[in-house]
This record gives C-alpha cells, sequence and structure tokens, in this order.
C-alpha cells in the first residue's frame, strides 16, 4: 500500500474543497487570496472549481469587484487578520450598494416587481482552519452574521506520492526559535495523517526544533486522543530533520533539475511558469505522477539532463513512428486507444522541459554563477572564502541573495572574522540599500551571519566524520547522495541516512559534533514507512538525495517539510517587505 | 385476539389509517380554539398560549387577564410556565423547533425560543419586518417564515444560523388568504420556497426568483412530509391530492357533498405520505391517497399536527394519533388475509388451544417455502406495534415459528434489534416519560437522537440507562455533561471543593476513560453563568483542550492564567487572541507590564504587532529598552515609508535609537549615512529640476543605493559630486574604480574612460574590469584596447570572446602556443580572418 498517504491526503483536500465549493446557491463567484492560487490549483483545476457551479474566479486585492449578480460569494483565504479585515471590507461593500439598489424600489414597487437586487451570501474558508481572532474581528465588524465562516482543513499539500509540504514559510521563524507555529501546524496535520494510515511508532532525530516538534506532537496527541474508529495496524516511523542543525545545504547551489528549476524559475505549490507560446506565460504541473518525462529528469543531477532528453526524444518519436507500422485496422485502433493519449502528453511535456533545461543551462553558463559555485566548493572543501570575489560581486551589483548566501555560508562553516563581516556589512548596505541593514539584522538573529571569533575546527571535523564532500562523485546512475550537489553530501541527508541504518561510529561522531538533545522514541527497526520531517524547510536537492537513500537502502520514504526552500527564497525572505 | 389488533382501524380501501387514543390529557384547559397550541415534532411537548386576538373565557366567566405561555408534557402535565403579563408583545404563533424548543413569532417582529428547561434565546426578523408588522407566520421544525402586511415574506432558514433573509424580489399588494412553504432539502432550488395561491394562479417564491402560473383557485395548499403530493382545497371546496412534480389530480373529493354544518377555518394536514386530514369545526374527513374516505363527527375543536409519519389530534381530554398502518401489520392483521404471517399467527392461536391444525399450518408453510417470509411480516409487525400485549403475540409467534427454521443469522439479529427497540419505546411511551414516539419516528430520530430528547425533558436517569442498554458512548458523556450543569445551576452546596469533587467522581465513575473527552469547558460556562467562578476555574483545568479554556478564563476576567494557559497549547491564534484581548482591556503601561511579566509571550507581541500594530511594538521596544530593535523598526519604517518626509523622519528616529547604546555604533553610523543618502538624492532631484529637464532619460536615484546614486552622477558627468559623495561616505578605491568603470561604459563615454584609466597609472582593478565591461556594453573594438594591457594569458580567451580571432593568433604567436593557434584556426569563421591566422600559423611553425 504505497500510496496510501499520498492518496489519504489528496482525497481529504479534495473533499474538503468540493464541500467548500457547495456552499451557498445560484450563482457563485469564488474570490481566492493569490497566495493559496497555487495550492488550489494543485488541487482542482479549473474544471472542478465549474462543475460546483462557480461561474466568476478572482483574487483577493484591495480593489473591490462587482460581484452583485452572484448570489453567493465564497472567500478562501488563510486566518491572517489583515486579510480577513479586506474580506470584511469587501462584504460591507457589496451589502451597502445591495442595500441603495433595493431600498427606493422595493417600497413603490406592485405585485409584479422584476427582481431588483438579490440577496447575497457570503461564505469564508479559512485554510487550514478559521480562529477564534478571526471570528473575533468579523464580530466586532457586525459582520458573523453575515458571514458564515468555515474550516477547510487542507494541512498537507501532496506535491508528489511522496512529498507533502505544508507550504508555509517559516525558515526565519523557526531558525531563531521565536515562532513556533509552523511545528504546531505540522504537528496537528500529522495527527490527522496519524488517523488515516496509524500511528507513528518510533521517532528519531536531534536538535532543538526537532525536540520542541517532539513535545508539542506528544501533547498534543494525547489531548486529543480519540479512540481509532478502525484499528490501524503497520508501522509508521519518523525522523526529524532539523535545519538548525543544517542550515548549510539550503545555501547551498543545488545541482538536480529539479533544484536548479527552483533555484532559476522558482516553483510555487508544484508549479513552475513556462513560456506560453507567444502568449502570457502560464503554469505548468511538475508532477511525476502525470509526466513520464519529469518522473525520468526530477531526481537527475543536471549533467545528464542534455542526453536524458535527447534519448527521450528520439524514443518518442520511435514510438510516434509506431503508427505508420500499424497496417491492420485493429492495430491501428489498439495504438489510437492505447499509446496515443500518453504519447500526446509525452509530446506536449517534453518541449516545455527542454525550454525549461535551456533556461537552467543558459543561467549556469554564466561566469560571474560558476565563479560563485567554484567558491563555494572551495569554502566547504578548505574552509576558505575567497572575500574578494565577495568583493567584487557586491562592486558588479550582482544578485544580492547570492552575494549574502555565499557570505552566510562563510559564517557558517566558520571562517569569516569579525572584522570581515562588519566590513562587508557597509559595503553591502551601501551598495543594495541601507534598508537591508534589516536584512542584515534579520539574518544575525536567524543566526546565519555570526563572526568566527576563535577558529574551530568544527566544520572539518563534521565534514571529516559524515564524509560530507566525496571525490569523483557518479553523477549517472549515481550511488552516493553526494550527487545532487555535484561532490557535496547534504548534512541533512546524511543524518537520515545515519537514522535508517545507524552504526555505532557515526552515533559517537553525531552526538560529538552536533548539537542536541537527541530524539529517541520507540525501537525503530527496518520495516514499514518513513516519513521524514523537515522542519524549517527542504530543497529539492535533499528530496532528491532522500529518493535516493529510500531506493539503495529499501525503504519506503515519504518526505514532509514545512515548505521548499532555496538559497535565493531564503534571502528574499529576510528582507524587507512593502506589503 | 385479532380483534385487539384491528382496535381503531379506520378502513380505506385496500389500506387503512389507526386512529387510537394516546394519552388522556391531565391538564384543565378548554377552547383549544381560542388559544395558541402548538405540539412537538415528536409530540412530546405541547406549547399553549392566549391568543390575544380571540375572546377568552375561563370555566368559571371571568376573562382572564394574564395567561402565561405554557410547556405541557404530551401527558398534560405542565412542565414549564413562561409569565406573559409583563410582555409587551403578543404572539401571533406558536412551533417548535426540530430539537425541542417553543418557537413564538411576537407581533414587535421578534422571535422568541424557549427550550423545555433553560434560557430563552431571542432572535429578530430586522428592521423590514419591524417596520411593516406581520400579516401571517409558519413555523416548522427547522426554521419559519412570516408574511409582513406590506406583502413580502421574510425566512430563517435554519435554527443553527438564524439569519432572517428577505425575499424582496416578489411583493404581494393583496394579502393572500393563506401560503405554504417547502423545506430546503425538498427544493431544487435548495432555498426554502412559498407556495401563495392567488386568483387564478400560484406564485412559487424562492431566494433568488419567482415562478407565477395559472392554476385552479385555490383556498389552502398543504405539501406532503417528503414533498411528494400536495393536497389542495379548491375555493369549491373540492379536495385533491396531486402529485407535486406533474400537478396530476391523484384523488378527490366534494367536500361540500359530506361536510354539516360551518366550512370556513378548517385545518388541513398529511398523515404520512398516505392520506389527508381536514379538520371542520364539527367533523373531521380523511381522505386516502385512493379516494377513499371517512367522516367523524367532532364534539369540541381540535387541533391537528402533522409530524413526518402521523398526525396527531389535541383535544381538550385526550391525544390522539392518526397512522397509517403499514404494509406488514396490514398483511398479519386484514380480516380473511392468507398472507403467511397471518398463517403463522393463526397457526400459534391453534397451538395454543392444543389443536393439531397447528402443524398442518406450519407444514403448509414450510412447504410452500414461506416460513421466512411470514416470520419477517410478523417480526416487522411486531416492531410497529403500539400495544404491548400485540408486540408480544407476533414476537411470539416468531419465536414458535423460527425452531422449524434452519438457523438463521440475519433474522436473529432483527430480532434481537427489534427486542431492544420495543423495549425502549415502551420505557419512551409510558405515560409516566409520555413521548408518543412510532417506530418510523425512532427510526428517524436515532437512538442518540432519542437520548438527547430525554436529557432536554430531565429525564436523566433513563436517558442514562438507554444510552447504557445501547453502549452509546457519545451520547453518555453528553446526559452526564448536562446532569452535572445542572447540579451546578441548581446547587445549594456552597463549598466549592465538595461540588467539584461530586461532580468530577460523578462524571469519572459514569464515563469510561477510553469514552470520548468530556467537556468540562462546557460545565465551566454553566458555573461561570450560574454566578459560581471558582467552581467554573476548577473545573476548566480538568479541560484538556486550550481552544475551550481560554476564551472562557478571559470571559471570566482572568487574562493572565488564558495567557499561560495559550501559551502551553503551542497555538500561536490562541496567544494572539489573548493579547489583542488583553489590550484592549489594559491600559498601556498595564499591558506591558503583563506582557513582560510572561516572557514566553514577548515573541509573539513581536511578531502580531509587526504585522498589525507596529506603533505598539515601537512603544514595546521603548519600555522595555530595546533600543537596537526599535532602531531596526524605524529603518524597516523608513523602507515602507510613502513620502520623503515621513521616510527622513523614520531615519531621524532610527538613528537616535541606535545611539542610545554603544554596541550600536556602526549601525548608528550606516542609519545616518542613510539620512545623508535621502538628503543629497533629494538635492540631486531639486538641481535636476531647477537646470530643466536635459537628462530626462536617466531615471533619477532616489530611493536608491549609494552606490546607483554614484552612478547616476558618472553617468551625467556631475564630477564634483561624485568626489563628495566618496569622501563622505568614505567609498573605498576599488569600489570607486568598478563604479567609474560600469558609470562611464553605460554613459558610453569612451574618451573619459580612458583618460580615468590613464589617469592612475595602473587602476586597482586591473585592466580587466573595463574589457569585461566593454564587451558586456557590445563595445568589441573599445574593449580591445584594454585586453592588450592585461595579462597575456588571458588575453586569447578574452579576444576569442569578442570574436577577434586575428587578435587572439597574433597573441597566440606571442608565446608560440601552438595547440592554441590551431585550434584559433578551426574556430576562425571569415575567409578573410582565415587567411592571416593561417599565416601566422604557418609563421610559428618556421619558428
Amino acid at each position: 500500500m504505497k500510496l496510501t498517504a499520498f492518496y489519504a491526503l489528496v482525497r481529504d483536500a479534495r473533499d474538503q474543497l468540493s464541500h467548500c465549493l457547495e456552499s451557498g446557491t445560484g450563482r457563485k463567484a469564488l474570490v481566492i487570496d493569490k497566495s493559496l492560487s497555487g495550492i488550489i490549483s494543485r488541487l482542482a483545476d479549473s474544471a472542478f472549481i465549474k462543475e460546483h457551479g462557480v461561474e466568476r474566479l478572482s483574487y483577493l486585492s484591495p480593489q473591490v469587484p462587482d460581484l452583485s449578480d452572484c448570489h453567493s460569494v465564497i472567500y478562501i483565504a488563510r486566518s491572517d487578520p489583515n486579510v480577513v479585515k479586506l474580506i470584511a471590507q469587501h462584504v460591507h461593500g457589496a451589502l451597502a450598494s445591495a442595500r441603495d439598489a433595493s431600498g427606493p424600489t422595493s417600497s413603490s414597487s406592485g405585485v409584479h416587481s422584476p427582481p431588483v437586487a438579490v440577496s447575497q451570501r457570503f461564505f469564508l474558508f479559512c485554510l487550514p482552519r478559521s480562529t477564534l481572532l478571526v471570528k473575533k474581528i468579523l464580530e466586532d465588524d457586525s459582520l458573523l452574521a453575515e458571514i458564515d465562516v468555515q474550516d477547510l482543513e487542507i494541512d498537507l499539500l501532496p506535491l508528489e506520492h511522496d512529498l507533502f509540504s505544508m507550504e508555509y514559510p517559516s525558515f526565519h521563524a523557526l531558525a531563531p526559535m521565536r515562532d513556533s507555529h509552523a511545528l504546531y501546524q505540522l504537528s496537528s496535520s500529522l495527527l490527522a495523517l496519524e488517523s488515516a494510515i496509524g500511528p507513528f511508532t518510533a521517532v528519531r532525530g536531534r536538535g532543538p526544533l526537532a525536540d520542541s516538534f517532539m513535545t508539542m506532537f506528544t501533547k498534543m496527541r494525547a489531548a486529543h486522543s480519540h479512540p481509532s474508529p478502525v484499528d490501524l495496524t503497520g508501522t509508521n516511523r519518523l525522523i526529524l530533520v532539523d535545519r538548525t542543525l543544517d542550515m548549510i545545504t539550503p545555501l547551498m547551489t543545488q545541482f538536480t533539475y529539479t533544484g536548479l528549476v527552483d533555484t532559476f524559475k522558482d516553483i510555487v505549490a508544484g508549479f513552475v511558469e513556462v513560456d506560453g507560446g507567444g502568449q502570457r506565460p502560464r503554469k505548468f504541473k511538475l508532477s511525476m505522477d502525470d509526466d513520464n518525462i519529469y518522473c525520468e529528469l526530477a531526481d537527475l543531477n543536471f549533467g545528464v539532463v542534455g542526453p536524458t532528453l535527447q534519448r527521450l526524444a528520439k524514443e518518442l518519436k520511435a514510438e510516434s513512428g509506431k503508427r505508420k507500422e500499424a497496417n491492420t485496422l485493429t492495430d491501428i485502433n489498439k495504438f489510437v486507444s492505447d499509446k496515443l493519449p500518453e504519447l500526446q502528453k509525452l509530446q506536449e511535456a517534453l518541449p516545455i522541459h527542454i525550454g525549461l533545461a535551456e533556461s537552467v543551462a543558459k543561467a549556469i553558463m554564466d561566469e560571474d554563477f560558476n565563479l560563485v559555485l567554484q567558491a563555494q566548493q572551495v569554502l566547504l572543501a578548505s574552509t576558505e572564502l575567497d572575500a574578494d570575489l565577495i568583493d567584487e560581486l557586491m562592486c558588479r551589483n550582482y544578485e544580492p541573495e547570492a552575494v549574502l548566501a555565499l557570505i552566510c555560508l562563510g559564517c557558517l562553516i566558520g571562517c569569516v572574522k569579525e572584522k570581515q563581516l562588519d566590513l562587508w556589512k557597509r559595503e553591502f548596505v551601501q551598495s543594495y540599500g541601507f534598508h537591508h541593514l534589516v536584512t542584515w539584522h534579520r539574518l544575525e538573529q536567524a543566526g546565519l551571519l555570526t563572526a568566527t571569533k576563535t577558529p574551530t575546527r568544527q566544520w572539518a571535523n563534521l565534514r571529516k566524520a559524515l564524509d560530507l564532500i566525496v571525490e569523483d562523485v557518479r553523477v549517472e546512475q549515481p550511488d552516493d547522495i553526494a550527487y545532487t550537489f555535484t561532490g557535496y553530501a547534504p548534512l541533512s541527508a546524511r543524518l537520515v541516512q545515519h537514522w535508517l541504518r545507524p552504526t555505532a561510529r557515526t552515533r559517537d561522531d553525531i552526538s560529538r559534533l552536533l548539537p542536541g538533545p537527541p530524539v529517541e522514541v520507540g525501537d525503530f527497526g527496518t520495516a514499514g514507512r518513513v516519513f521524514v520531517l523537515f522542519l524549517g524547510g527542504a530543497t529539492y536537492a535533499e528530496v532528491s538525495a532522500v529518493r535516493l537513500l529510500g531506493r539503495t537502502m529499501g525503504a519506503d520514504v515519504t518526505v514532509v517539510a514545512t515548505e521548499m526552500v532555496n538559497y535565493r527564497r531564503i534571502m528574499a525572505g529576510a528582507m524587507v517587505s512593502l506589503t | 385476539m385479532a380483534t385487539t389488533a384491528r382496535d381503531g382501524w379506520i378502513a380505506l380501501g385496500e389500506s387503512a389509517v389507526c386512529q387510537s387514543v394516546v394519552y388522556d390529557l391531565d391538564w384543565d384547559l378548554r377552547n383549544l380554539d381560542a388559544m395558541h397550541v402548538a405540539q412537538s415534532p415528536t409530540g412530546a411537548f405541547i406549547g399553549v398560549a392566549r391568543d390575544d386576538r380571540k375572546p377568552y373565557f375561563t370555566p368559571g366567566g371571568a376573562k382572564s387577564p394574564h395567561f402565561p405561555l405554557c410547556i405541557y408534557s404530551a401527558t398534560g402535565q405542565l412542565l414549564r410556565s413562561i409569565p406573559w403579563d409583563r410582555e409587551p408583545a403578543s404572539i401571533l404563533k406558536l412551533g417548535w423547533t426540530d430539537n425541542d424548543q417553543l418557537v413564538a413569532v411576537l407581533d414587535d417582529a421578534s422571535v422568541r425560543l424557549y427550550p423545555v428547561y433553560g434560557d430563552p434565546v431571542a432572535l429578530s426578523l430586522g428592521e423590514e419586518v419591524a417596520k411593516n408588522g406581520i400579516a401571517s407566520a409558519r413555523i416548522w421544525p427547522t426554521g419559519l417564515a412570516v408574511l409582513t402586511k406590506s406583502g413580502h415574506f421574510t425566512i430563517i432558514g435554519s435554527w443553527s444560523t438564524p439569519v432572517p433573509r428577505n425575499y424582496l424580489h416578489y411583493v404581494f399588494t393583496e394579502q393572500p388568504a393563506s401560503w405554504t412553504h417547502v423545506v430546503a432539502s425538498n427544493t431544487i432550488s435548495g432555498s426554502v420556497e412559498l407556495l401563495v395561491p392567488v386568483a387564478n394562479s400560484l406564485v412559487v417564491i424562492s431566494e433568488m426568483d419567482h415562478v407565477e402560473k395559472p392554476y385552479s383557485s385555490l383556498q389552502a395548499v398543504q405539501v406532503s412530509p417528503q414533498a411528494n403530493f400536495w393536497a389542495c382545497v379548491l375555493s369549491s371546496f373540492m379536495l385533491e391530492i396531486r402529485l407535486a412534480q406533474t400537478n396530476q389530480v391523484v384523488a378527490r373529493l366534494d367536500l361540500k357533498s359530506i361536510v354539516e354544518g360551518d366550512l370556513n377555518g378548517f385545518q388541513l394536514a398529511w398523515c404520512g405520505e398516505d392520506a389527508v386530514l381536514v379538520a371542520f369545526a364539527e367533523s373531521l374527513i380523511i381522505m386516502h391517497m385512493s379516494g377513499q374516505h371517512y367522516a367523524i363527527d367532532l364534539f369540541e375543536p381540535v387541533i391537528l399536527t402533522e409530524a413526518h409519519e402521523c398526525c396527531f389530534q389535541l383535544t381538550s381530554t385526550e391525544l390522539t394519533m392518526f397512522t397509517p398502518v403499514l404494509y406488514a401489520t396490514m398483511n398479519v392483521f386484514k380480516i380473511g388475509s392468507t398472507h403467511p404471517g397471518a398463517i403463522l399467527m393463526d397457526a400459534l392461536a391453534h397451538y395454543s388451544r392444543k389443536s393439531a391444525q397447528s402443524v398442518d399450518l406450519l407444514e403448509g408453510l414450510l412447504k410452500d417455502q414461506q416460513l421466512r417470509i411470514a416470520l419477517a411480516t410478523c417480526l416487522e409487525a411486531a416492531g410497529q406495534a403500539w400495544d404491548p400485549k400485540l408486540q408480544h403475540q407476533l414476537l411470539q409467534a416468531v419465536q414458535f415459528g423460527r425452531v422449524w427454521m434452519e438457523q438463521d443469522v440475519t433474522l436473529r439479529d432483527e430480532y434481537t434489534a427489534t427486542c431492544q427497540r420495543l423495549r425502549v419505546l415502551n420505557a419512551v411511551r409510558n405515560r409516566t416519560i409520555g413521548i408518543p414516539l412510532t417506530a418510523l419516528a425512532l427510526q428517524r430520530l436515532g437512538y442518540v437522537g432519542l437520548a438527547r430528547r430525554l436529557t432536554r425533558a430531565r429525564q436523566h436517569l433513563l436517558a442514562y440507562r438507554l444510552a447504557e442498554y445501547l453502549h452509546l458512548a457519545h451520547a453518555k458523556v453528553e446526559i452526564v455533561t448536562d446532569w452535572a450543569k445542572l447540579k451546578i445551576t441548581h446547587s445549594q452546596d456552597f463549598d466549592v471543593n465538595v461540588l467539584v469533587a461530586t461532580i468530577v467522581a460523578r462524571v469519572q465513575a459514569s464515563t469510561a476513560a477510553a469514552d470520548a473527552a468530556l467537556d468540562y469547558s462546557d460545565l465551566a460556562v454553566a458555573a461561570y453563568r450560574a454566578g459560581q467562578p471558582a467552581v467554573a476555574t476548577k473545573l476548566l483545568d480538568h479541560e484538556r483542550d486550550p481552544a475551550k479554556q481560554v476564551p472562557l478564563l478571559m470571559d471570566m476576567g482572568q487574562p493572565q492564567l488564558a495567557l499561560v494557559k495559550a501559551l502551553d497549547s503551542f497555538d500561536r491564534d490562541l496567544v494572539h487572541l489573548v493579547l489583542v484581548y488583553l489590550r484592549s482591556h489594559l491600559m498601556l503601561n498595564e499591558f506591558f507590564k503583563t506582557v513582560l511579566a510572561c516572557p514566553r509571550s514577548i515573541p509573539y507581541l513581536e511578531q502580531y504587532a509587526r504585522d498589525h500594530d507596529r506603533q505598539l511594538l515601537r512603544d514595546f521596544y521603548s519600555v522595555d529598552d530595546r533600543h537596537v530593535e526599535r532602531g531596526y523598526l524605524h529603518m524597516e519604517n523608513a523602507e515602507r515609508a510613502e513620502t520623503i518626509e515621513a521616510k527622513l523622519a523614520e531615519l531621524r528616529e532610527a538613528v537616535t535609537a541606535f545611539s542610545s547604546t554603544r554596541k550600536s555604533a556602526a549601525d548608528q553610523k550606516l542609519a545616518e549615512q542613510a539620512l545623508d543618502l535621502v538628503h543629497e538624492q533629494a538635492q540631486i532631484a531639486k538641481d535636476h529640476r531647477d537646470a530643466g529637464a536635459s537628462t530626462a532619460s536617466l531615471e533619477l536615484p532616489e530611493g536608491k543605493s549609494l552606490n546607483d546614486t554614484i552612478l547616476y552622477l558618472i553617468r551625467t558627468g556631475q564630477t564634483t559630486r561624485v568626489a563628495k559623495l566618496k569622501s563622505k561616505f568614505q567609498v573605498p578605491e576599488k569600489r570607486y574604480a568598478w563604479l567609474m568603470v560600469r558609470g562611464l561604459v553605460a554613459a558610453r563615454d569612451w574618451r573619459e574612460l580612458e583618460r580615468y584609466a590613464a589617469a592612475t597609472r595602473k587602476p586597482v582593478i586591473g585592466y580587466l574590469p573595463f574589457a569585461r565591461e566593454l564587451i558586456a556594453a557590445g563595445a568589441a573594438d573599445e574593449a580591445k584596447k584594454y585586453i592588450t594591457k592585461w595579462d597575456i594569458k588571458i588575453r586569447i580567451d578574452l579576444f576569442l570572446g569578442i570574436r577577434a580571432y586575428v587578435e587572439a593568433a597574433q597573441v597566440a604567436v606571442q608565446f608560440s602556443a601552438m595547440p592554441g593557434l590551431v585550434e584559433i584556426r578551426k574556430q576562425t569563421p571569415a575567409p578573410a580572418d582565415v587567411a592571416v591566422v593561417a599565416d601566422l600559423l604557418a609563421q610559428l611553425r618556421r619558428k
């Protein structure tokens, strides 16, 4: 039953969505908070939405759309007070205009007065659930009677059959341990998952976030204990990856196909923007389930993507050629019914992936990009940071996210002195704007910009103990997770590898070199599903690495992340937003 | 035997309706027609109030001035009396909700919901109704509708969200004589619909629109419980049953020909989906779907109440029930029935008389393989029977017949379930409980629903036993909770600890640990409302769900405790809720004191305030002496500022904040620089405007970084300003050099670039940046000049990069790089160049 968890999630989420869209009667309008559009479209296409009687679809914005011809208006938003206030404004506006329209006519009209204005009904679906604060805001606005507030309990977005994301930006909130809301939410979604697929019997992990997640999970589980309606057997195991133990990996340049596409084309809720063939760019759904080409490419090191695409193109051509070989009517018929739909799908997807691969290839050919890449590898392998390169990149106005990520990496490895860091801070804010003082401060708080006071061998020891740098890595048919970063084996995935098959030596090394406390519950064993939780976000390359571990170690592994991260999103997240 | 089974049967063709007196009423009410009377859907409760529009005389003859609103049980016991003498409004209509609350529509456009016990809830029907007044009203278990005197309908579609909806799109100029409703679950539009007969047509109004179709002139119309049929009384007093879908007449009866006396003011009600009852002043007419009818003489006024599967009739002395006789019962007991069920009963009768014919009959059934049918039919009939004696007989017959058959698991289970159901039914039908529940009604209600009803009627013990008997864990918890609430509210025991201990002990004893968690917060609310806050707080300690604890603690005036509980829950939204509550209820300094006393809450405050109340965050940082944080907050605000003035003000605040402590000296300096830069940029913009738009093509550097500002100045040739900024902001030489190169290349000012390159003997950044920037700008020829000045080894690549093959070849020749030169020759495209390169290659070969 490999896909149970995935299908359970998809089914529940779609049920929730259908229930939401079935609210109200008559003409329906759906108004979605823009930040949720990806999640909604991942679960339901426009046909699904239309099937449920939605005739108008718009995004929530300060500008009030005219929906007076719709009988029911359904809002979908996060339980964010600011968003709810905006919706309250909309509803007030709609109610006022309805009063204006109906007021004078109703008193003067006779028996056969035509319908003047429809009486509208409003629904607000809060994702993942409404809060008391939301209700209080609406109550204060005297709208609680007008708006039917309900929950849209979609916690985990199933991106792939083995990858679920909460799509909740939490890296910065979690890293300095300030706001544990993401853990709370993850904890409650795991409780929901538990009731669908059976309990988690064993847990392994390490680090402060893992520890507080476990505390929370245990406590909430006790508070919401319901006798399970069905006796669910089978073992589910949990591995907790604490992002604060490995901040280096997400700042590195990923080298898998999906990782690079995410870096350069920004994958949101599993959608990537592609060229719409002359028209405006359109969203393309990346899914290994319905796209065989992506299924082949997703985890590949980018070095072998080109040849693979060529091979696929050839195969596709050969397959299409078979149509000509089909001579008899039955053969043709068989071809059309069995192969054709699949072929058409491939023919549609192939050029899109070629386009994506081309734009990635173009980006990584860039001279500066290669300098940064080289600097990263030198830094990890020999604990030295090329200071001149950073200066020069700033002088040349190179992408600030990349510059910051490199400085942060230097700090994390432990080779940036205080004086140098102060100098870079001044250079950085003078080059990119003084408001980046705030950016800098936030990264300091996240523990990413800390100068080294006394030189340590921490990183060198860790690198040696966990075999983090692999020379001569095989990118074709890889046998080690280091293929995902072309030579660097992500620390996070090495930890997962250890927990899947622990040895006494690595156990000692880990407890000596990495901060605690350790989390150990139950007998881990080797049987049953494994859920790897990335607390604080995962990169696509790490997902690929964990997949490889699952394949080589014969474990059924699913990755659950609070969000999908890359160095750009992390750095951009620290920058002042104007909204 | 069979005679008792057919008692009260009214034969209507092939079918029958059973008329049976359920209870004699203990009350001493007379003149029901002068009062509002309403019976609840299960028949368990009866609401009675005076109808102010009708004269009323007590048996003694004195006009009663103050008749209270009363709730009676189905046996006529007074359960509750609500004084009405102080009420300013009079009652227009009474009805019941599906969870046993008495609904009263008042003439001031308000609606009251009275539970059998407990506090009433008042609802308003809205301004529109209050302004115009109510002409008529209808109440049904899930909602109500009123027709205003101005001629529009207002609906409450559900009691859970009792929001009045005005159907303003259709307005009657003349009040219709009668109207009826169709519940939302039975309509296509999904909203409550209203059927209003007007002269020669029928108007159907839904929430969205209305349809008016020509129709026979109607006096009244009533929709059957499942909305399959309409019962209509035409103006000509023709009673018709019509199919709702096609409007086809199924049955018809001329009432004028059979009813004596006053024809006006009749009541119309359905008895299941099978028959229609029309009550006139002196007679009651029953018409079956088949068109067969039956008339009963009435000696006093009656009140008909339509339930889902039967119809109740109230008089001042008794409660009568009309139920369609169901198929199984019919087959067993109909006179002359040859149904296997009847034969089985016959066999049992013979057996009890020790007659051998019993065996013949059974063998006959066995031979025809009809024993299974006989058993099932008798079992079904037993389940429907009201009289325990009859139930017993039927069950006996089943037992008797069962031994002749092989073990049948389905039948056995059905038998057990039927016995269980009958035990429950007999218990609640008992006069001491007084719920006239039919087997079908129980099916619809479910055991849990029944347990709830009993709880509401404060029959806790019976309810608890029922839940225990049927293993209903959730219901048990509900019952116990309700009991505990009553205990709290009515307790004379003022020792808090004892009371709480009693309750908790009882609760824990009667609910197993594995049962669903008991809602202690519910009990706490009850205790708090009953004026026992100490009990409430103590009870809340037992509550496991913080989302229920926290709001209550706030309501109970214990915000500090609420804050701690919210923090313990890890639920951010709860913490924010408490913080928002505290903020609106406390003075600012008190608020900060509370937050600071609870350090765990500080990050939550920061986060909430950052997104929703930045002024609050500023004040908080000031109070808490967190000047550096405050400085960064102002820096953030500066970036968001919409005007230059606001931005400057924020930056000044930031500088002040940073200057408060020595450790942020560096930040203070940078903030000052930010301030200076804004000034400079404003000056640049002003000068630009004063000079007139000479370089309009270039965007002014306002709001941009220092680098961008310097670049702008270089590109517009404002050399002195560049120098000024360089020294003022201590721009390092290296960066300055880069900016010069980038600026001059962007301005495509080659002369100035050359001058700059020459001015310093060797630029700090070397010549490579010159070349690269020029190449990037597409000025290959210019780039060549600088390539030649650079390290000879990488010149080849640079030349090749700009397709200067000849130059590349020349360099290669200089350090005799044979393979490189061969490679260059391969790459060279232009024939002229190829010749030159080949020449050079030849030269090198010769060397």
